[in-house]
């Protein structure tokens, strides 16, 4: 009974927000033909990971000048709102909110991590706007998306057990023993819960497993212990930031086991730090979702542009917007003219539209299937060994 | 610099506490019990949401260090004590949301009272180390032991905090407004009851002066060690409203960062006074919102403020606003 | 082996601990003062090095040299221009320097970015086999280093006449400035020191790991907790507390308890408050 009550009271909620986009679309430009389209940016601009924030704006306005460039979507200007989140999943719910509710955006893309993905996920029926997670790997996501419940999430981005099922074949063909070594935090944690299974699965031995906060200033301790214990490789899940000196104690050491990345040991930040000595990264191995080298027509223009390095995050917002978002808005328009919240959901269900990093086509858990890339460093350089298409999960 | 900058209004303050500052707080109670009626926008009935929630921080912040002199760096401790208390319960075992609020607050309080004797032993400056050491525990707990915390990836899925007949109210958040509203304007009478009249004057002399209080019969230990279960209690309940609030609970909600809030709530509202820190309070929250329009600068300015608050107004908003009533005439 | 091997990596953390530690209890035992933004010097240093070596192309030892002298003598002039929040209470000082600490790190965020960067210098590449250990000869150089450093500072303390000024005032302010110690002249060589080997820590320390804006935050922390444990403003017990602590948690790590690294020296802290409040190291005379 509280249920149907409940829902009433949703339902004119949703009635009074839909009455006030719709305003909001006509209100202002007079000319509703010419109003802009407005799309939200959920990102870090600030805290730790304020790079991310950077990449993501710098790659969001360029794709929105291109589109522009080019007349618009059905004649109307595509604009960014921009809402910092700094990285926490109490601040990426009011970000999403204040997108939502004063900017009145039509989509928002969310850049928050997965914990601020999964903080967000549940209020969006509420606001009734579609989010577009792009770099969060968190398998809970999968679950909860489309037909698991939430009809406004969305992801474009594969997640841990997804890269996880490639990858672990990969390394098992390469080594029979191996280190794990992980941040603790919902990025390596989750990992290492991905490849634990899969990697046993597959006759791969875990000898160690051992997880390390954020910024560690000595991987001695660590790697003298993983030194000991032997194994062929080693799986490393960290960012650039301690990759670099991770690289560098191991090199110290002289150790020589097979390193594989699920980082960004393929970025920029990575690469410039190890090129006063490039051989200490030799053949060291990563799946990522994206890297230099993939898309070189979107990397010359960015440089172009920003006269600054391309990254991944920056990349999958690019994509995002230039190719996913701009693809539903088009196909809104061709169907009834109206792009609204509930047009933009229902057009990112049906579109397939082909993308450098794979065609994008979101599946009943509104996922997405890019490409995975194995990449190695060879002469401090990223080289792309492999381009894997991924296949929707068996859960 | 005195120790103290605004004890001396206090005693003032009690004086008039009639007329009014009972208009005041009345007008106040009325905004506030209106505010989801006549605010458009969820938005900002979010962004209230938050600020109340800040309200019931800062205010048991200031209880210890305004009022007995001990700057608790342990805040997050509490705060995540009882948002982690009130998740778990919540998602594991499957404990209402009223009930949880009450295990949230014990918690707290019971985290408090098992630490305060050692940390009462030392000395003012050794106890701000002190606590600071014990909110780095309890976050690196809250991190590491993820078989019971889920570590970094989170409590997720906490019960939204619209008991019973607040669901009738309309939408959830509006229900989940008045559950802050309520705690927010239950910790500033708590606040008011515990600093004004017999209370205060003993809270006073325990900070003014140990030895003459204990002279007085006084046990300042005992005022001591109830102030900082009180503050905790609030801090737990806060942090249990936030779980449910935000449906989820990490490890990076406890850092220091709010630490480091609560201080510009609070010296620059100005330490020790209700009305000051919920101006400071109010000031805080708005420009936070404001920040996510024109970020990039807004951690530099925090610092920059707090320093200038700190060296240029070392009593904060607080006697900048008093100062401006004796100019025109309210204070006998 | 593995033992010692274990010790050897924990005596480099503990010899960065050790030197903002040791610092910062000078800072504390002369001046009174708690500054919250000690790591935030050794960071600042850090970026300086950064950019005469790396940017400037001066080579590694003079720019170690001119980042310390700079930095000394921006703490003689903190200590002058700072008297009076140098003398506030210490409630203030926290705030104020917990202030100082996040303006400083926005500002190199600013001006630097937040990407972490690296520095290695002939040194660090170098590595070397001493008794079975394969060690880069950046961490001889900063093992060698501290022992010089702290022995000059101790022998300094001990006996020549401007030390002695400043293990007066640390002992009893009131009766060192009655019998004519100038309080200025002893907060800005005490400063001074301070900010010195903050900056020896930054450069000879940052081209074994990587220096980003947030590396001074945690150092701070952790340098607390080495003054705590070293009981309050005691230079040796600070300086034992901090090597102590860098064998602790590379042995956690080496034992497979990495992800309790950080909490140990809390932990620690919190122990020694509780049991010890004298700090480890007992009734030893105080500088």
């Amino acid at each position: 009974m509280i249920r149907s009550r409940r829902g009433r009271r949703l339902a004119a909620a949703v009635a009074v927000v839909a009455a006030a986009s719709v305003l909001g679309a006509f209100g202002p430009a007079g000319a509703q033909d010419r109003s802009p389209i407005k799309v939200g940016i959920s990102t870090r601009l600030t805290g730790r990971a304020a790079l991310i924030g950077d990449g993501d704006r710098k790659s969001v306005l360029m794709a929105l000048e291109e589109i522009n460039a080019g007349g618009g979507i059905a004649g109307r200007p595509v604009e960014a709102v921009f809402a910092d989140n700094r990285g926490v999943p109490s601040e990426a719910v009011a970000a999403a909110r204040k997108l939502a509710e004063v900017d009145q955006v039509v989509a928002i893309v969310d850049s928050a991590g997965s914990s601020g993905t999964l903080a967000v996920m549940p209020i969006l029926p509420e606001l009734r706007v579609v989010n577009l997670a792009k770099t969060s790997t968190n398998p809970q996501i999968y679950a909860l998306s489309g037909v698991g419940g939430n009809p406004w999430s969305f992801r474009m981005n594969l997640d841990d057990e997804m890269i996880a099922d490639v990858y672990s074949a990969f390394i098992a063909q390469r080594v029979r023993t191996i280190s794990v070594l992980a941040y603790s935090d919902d990025f390596g944690r989750g990992a290492a819960a991905a490849y634990r299974p899969r990697l046993a699965a597959r006759g791969v031995r875990v000898v160690s497993e051992d997880f390390f906060d954020r910024g560690l200033p000595d991987y001695r301790p660590l790697l003298s212990r993983v030194k000991r214990l032997n194994p062929q490789g080693i799986l490393l899940v960290v960012t650039a930031g301690d990759a670099m000196v991770f690289v560098r104690q191991f090199a110290e050491l002289g150790m020589t086991q097979k390193v594989f990345s699920r980082g960004d040991i393929a970025s920029p930040e990575f690469v410039a730090s190890i090129q006063d000595a490039p051989q200490i990264a030799e053949g060291w191995m990563e799946a990522t979702l994206w890297a230099q080298g993939v898309d070189t027509f979107y990397e010359q223009r960015y440089r172009t542009r920003w006269t600054s390095e391309p990254i991944i995050h920056g990349a999958m917002a690019y994509y995002a917007v230039r190719h996913i978002l701009a693809a539903a808005f088009e196909d809104a328009a061709a169907r009834g003219g109206r792009i609204d919240r509930e047009t933009v959901r229902q057009s990112l269900g049906r579109i397939s539209v082909p993308t450098p990093i794979g065609t994008i086509r979101f599946d009943a858990h509104n996922q997405a299937y890019p490409n995975l890339y194995i990449v190695e460093i060879r002469g401090g350089r990223v080289v792309i060994l492999r381009s894997l298409r991924v296949s929707p999960p068996q859960r | 610099m005195t120790a103290r900058p605004v004890s001396a209004g206090r005693p003032d303050a009690a004086r008039r506490a009639g007329s009014p500052r009972a208009a005041v707080a009345a007008a106040l109670l009325a905004a506030g019990l209106l505010a989801p009626v006549v605010l458009g926008t969820p938005y900002l009935r979010h962004i209230l949401t938050i600020g109340m929630l800040n309200a019931a921080l800062a205010l048991s912040f200031d209880l210890l260090a305004g009022h007995l002199g001990y700057v608790s760096l342990a805040h997050p401790a509490f705060f995540g004590v009882g948002a982690y208390t009130a998740a778990l319960l919540n998602t594991r075992w499957g404990l209402p949301v009223g009930p949880t609020f009450l295990a949230a607050l014990g918690g707290g309080a019971l985290l408090a009272l098992a630490t305060s004797a050692p940390f009462f032993r030392l000395s003012e400056l050794s106890f701000a180390i002190g606590t600071l050491g014990l909110s780095l525990v309890v976050q690196a707990v809250a991190n590491n032991w993820v078989e019971l915390t889920g570590g970094p990836m989170c409590v997720t899925g906490v019960g939204y905090p619209a008991p019973g007949f607040l669901a009738r109210l309309g939408p959830p958040q509006v229900g989940a407004y008045y559950v802050a509203f309520a705690l927010a304007v239950a910790v500033a009478a708590l606040y008011a009851a515990l600093t004004t009249g017999r209370v205060g004057r003993v809270l006073a002399a325990v900070q003014g002066d140990e030895v003459l209080a204990s002279a007085f019969g006084v046990n300042p230990l005992r005022y001591k060690v109830v102030g900082f279960a009180v503050s905790a209690a609030v801090a737990a309940a806060a942090g249990a409203f936030y779980a449910h609030y935000t449906t989820v609970i990490c490890p990076d909600d406890l850092s220091p960062l709010l630490t480091l809030n609560l201080l510009v709530m609070v010296f620059v509202g100005g330490l020790g006074s209700l009305r000051g820190v919920l101006v400071g309070t109010a000031l805080f929250t708005t420009l936070t919102e404001a920040a996510r329009f024109a970020e990039a600068v807004s951690q530099l300015v925090y610092g920059l403020v707090l320093l200038a608050v700190v060296l240029f107004a070392p009593d904060g908003l607080e006697a900048i606003l008093r100062r401006w009533a004796r100019g025109r005439g309210q204070t006998p | 082996m593995f033992l010692v091997e274990q010790v050897v990596n924990g005596l480099t953390l503990g010899s960065l601990y050790g030197l903002v530690a040791v610092g910062l209890a000078l800072i504390l035992g002369v001046a009174r003062f708690v500054n919250l933004a000690h790591g935030q010097v050794m960071m600042l240093s850090a970026y300086l090095i950064l950019l005469l070596h790396r940017r400037q192309g001066l080579p590694y030892g003079p720019a170690v040299l001119l980042t310390v002298t700079v930095l000394t003598a921006a703490g003689a002039l903190t200590a002058v221009a700072g008297q009076r929040v140098i003398r506030s209470s210490w409630r203030t000082q926290l705030v104020v320097t917990l202030a100082v600490a996040v303006i400083l790190e926005s500002l190199v965020i600013l001006g630097m970015g937040a990407v972490p960067q690296v520095l290695p210098t002939a040194y660090s590449r170098r590595v070397v086999r001493v008794a079975g250990l394969a060690l880069s000869v950046q961490r001889l150089l900063v093992f060698t280093a501290i022992a010089a450093t702290f022995a000059a500072l101790q022998a300094f303390l001990t006996y020549s006449r401007s030390g002695k000024a400043m293990r007066a005032v640390a002992q009893n302010r009131d009766l060192a400035m009655a019998l004519g110690v100038d309080p200025v002249r002893v907060g800005a060589l005490t400063f001074g020191i301070a900010f010195g080997l903050a900056a020896l820590a930054g450069t000879l320390l940052s081209p074994l790991y990587t220096i980003y804006p947030a590396m001074g935050a945690a150092v701070t922390f952790k340098a607390l907790a080495a003054v705590v444990m070293g009981g309050f403003g005691q230079v040796t017990g600070t300086l034992g507390a901090a090597l102590l602590l860098g064998v602790a948690e590379s042995l956690a790590g080496g034992f497979g308890l990495s992800v309790y690294q950080d909490s140990l020296a809390f932990l620690l802290m919190i122990g020694v408050l509780v049991l010890r409040p004298q700090g480890l190291f007992g009734a030893r005379v105080r500088l």
